[in-house]
């Protein structure tokens, strides 16, 4: 399995979140969903979409636009969930997301831009920009 | 987490406090309630679901721990609906609200109201 951490390329998931594309490593994510119901979870943060269950059990589910600082896209309705592994425990969480699209190799060697948040650094990806996303950044991001 | 949890609906959710919190129940014409809590404080419920101890609950991830409301223990699903679990005399640290603004933790052994308020 590939160091999350490591330069060598790696699949990833393309996935659009308002008018951003990024890449969730493969290896993080559990299970692709249509939108889930979300839940309100008051006096949370403001990357928090809500609170959702799936299979019987409860799924906290972020905002990918949020956490990605992405400008907003025409709708707010998040018709896809992303279940993913994240934090230096890799714990189940989803991600709300716009669109997920192709599975790509993404070389981290050829990264550029400055780590922020979950964002490692940005790839070209054919003709799109694509923020990389490094789930185990979540919750020790500055 | 363990023991009787105490479900009610707020706003739309599901909330489960701790059976042991709970000093009294006052039912309102509305078909709500107030539940008043054993340190004093008190909530109010739109309905009043179940006193059940087949929760499961489960701690809140900690990659999220900074971000969900102060209060918050853990989470869990009943009827097909999630459950947020609130604490008792819970520590909660500070957690940042919708606005991006910081949040104050509850006072010590308070429980926090389903809207985020102590």
């Amino acid at each position: 399995m590939p160091d999350s951490h490591g330069a060598e390329p790696r699949k990833a998931l393309l996935a659009r979140a308002g008018d951003c594309w990024c890449a969730i490593p493969l290896e993080d994510l559990r299970r692709v969903l249509p939108a889930v119901k979300l839940y309100p979870l008051p006096g949370s943060g403001w990357e928090i979409a809500g609170l959702a269950e799936v299979d019987g059990e409860p799924l906290v589910v972020l905002s990918l636009e949020r956490l990605l600082g992405a400008p907003a896209g025409a709708g707010s309705d998040y018709p896809v969930t992303l279940v993913v592994a994240a934090g230096a425990r890799r714990e189940a969480v989803g991600l709300a997301a716009d669109e997920a699209g192709e599975i790509v190799h993404v070389d981290r060697r050829s990264a550029t831009g400055t780590a922020r948040g979950i964002v490692s650094g940005e790839v070209a990806v054919g003709q799109r920009v694509v923020r990389m996303v490094e789930l185990a950044r979540l919750g020790q991001e500055p | 987490v363990s023991g009787r949890w105490l479900l009610l609906r707020r706003a739309g959710a599901l909330w489960g406090l701790p059976a042991q919190a709970v000093r009294a129940l006052r039912r309102d014409s509305a078909g709500g309630a107030t539940i008043e809590c054993c340190d004093s404080s008190s909530l109010q419920a739109d309905e009043l679901l179940e006193l059940t101890a087949i929760l499961r609950p489960q701690p809140v991830p900690e990659c999220v721990a900074g971000t969900v409301g102060a209060g918050i223990t853990g989470f869990s699903a009943w009827g097909g609906a999630p459950v947020t679990l609130l604490g008792w005399g819970t520590q909660a640290t500070g957690s940042r609200a919708n606005d991006g603004s910081t949040t104050g933790a509850p006072p010590a052994g308070r429980v926090p109201q389903p809207d985020g308020e102590a």
